[in-house]
């Protein structure tokens, strides 16, 4: 690569990371405005007393769930462009920091998931007791989200490139060791929190419904803990 | 017959050439990451990978990886 060729690539990165804070202050801003309409949300069928308002909040807690689902989406892609066009700048890729940031990323994704768990939990005890309306059907189904992303992340031999645009590249060796360990950590947890689903719904069916978004994220945790885990311990020595 | 016994001398042969972790996961483009967790039998490679790290070392493979009795 020419001389030339790698201070264009400096100056595109530099221009990229100037449009990003652009885009950063767009997210905050969303953010911010996803987390007004809960507060106020949660606080009007208080004020309402009525069935009208309750579900009208109810649907708002939903709406304002699903920006701040979308927000973290979209922050990790842009922390990801913005670490690649750090690292243009700093003179080539550190892969050992792009493979720890992505365990760390699994770990906060499938931490975050046990809010939309808590929620779907709720949501299944409600349907679960035929007392379910449709924002409780959304929310028992999109609890499902966050295991979703963090399982497909760990189930796909692929490594998410950090370079905007570019496509996946096949995962590094070690990078398929950690996410194989993990895939029979998540198994083993999936096995044990399915039992005791099984257990639970021997004494009352409905329980089995509602504690079904617990396994799902029991599998999703424990499989991004342990790669989290693995990485870090590869880290030293 | 006694289980085959894999010993791995990757560190012993990159100290002898004088190089860091880092400076021979650059020349075999793997992670550093990578060469630690073979270093420390966390990981075993394979045959391309150890391959790879015997070329960027200018060894034979059984000198890095052999099996023993």
């Amino acid at each position: 690569m020419g001389r030339a060729t790698a201070e264009e690539m400096k100056s595109r990165a530099r221009a990229r990371l100037s449009r990003q804070r652009l885009e950063w202050g767009l997210l905050a801003c969303l953010v911010l405005a996803a987390v007004i309409l809960m507060v106020v949300a949660a606080r009007a069928p208080e004020a309402a007393r009525a069935p009208e308002a309750a579900l009208l909040s109810m649907t708002a807690v939903f709406f304002a769930l699903v920006v701040l689902g979308l927000v973290v989406v979209m922050a990790f892609d842009l922390w990801g462009k913005r670490q690649a066009d750090l690292e243009v700048l700093a003179g080539g890729p550190d892969k050992d920091q792009v493979q720890s940031s992505e365990a760390f990323g699994l770990v906060f994704l499938a931490a975050l998931g046990l809010l939309y768990m808590a929620f779907g939990v709720e949501a299944g005890w409600r349907i679960a007791s035929q007392t379910g309306d449709i924002d409780d059907w959304w929310s028992a189904i999109f609890s499902l989200a966050m295991p979703g992303v963090v399982m497909s992340t760990v189930l796909s031999d692929k490594f998410r490139t950090r370079q905007a645009g570019a496509l996946p590249k096949p995962a590094d060796e070690l990078v398929i060791h950690f996410r194989r360990h993990a895939l029979v950590w998540s198994f083993r947890a999936t096995l044990v929190a399915l039992a005791a689903l099984y257990v639970a719904g021997l004494y009352d069916g409905r329980l089995a419904v509602a504690g079904a978004p617990i396994v799902f994220e029991a599998a999703a945790l424990t499989a991004a803990l342990r790669y989290w885990w693995l990485d870090r311990a590869a880290s030293h020595g | 017959m006694a289980e085959p016994r894999l010993v791995v001398r990757l560190k012993e042969v990159r100290t002898a050439a004088g190089l860091t972790q880092q400076e021979l996961a650059d020349r075999a483009r793997v992670s550093r990451k990578t060469v630690n967790t073979i270093e420390n039998r966390i990981f075993t490679p394979s045959v391309v990978v150890a391959l790879t790290l015997a070329k960027a070392l200018g060894v034979p493979l059984d000198v890095l990886f052999e099996l023993t009795d």
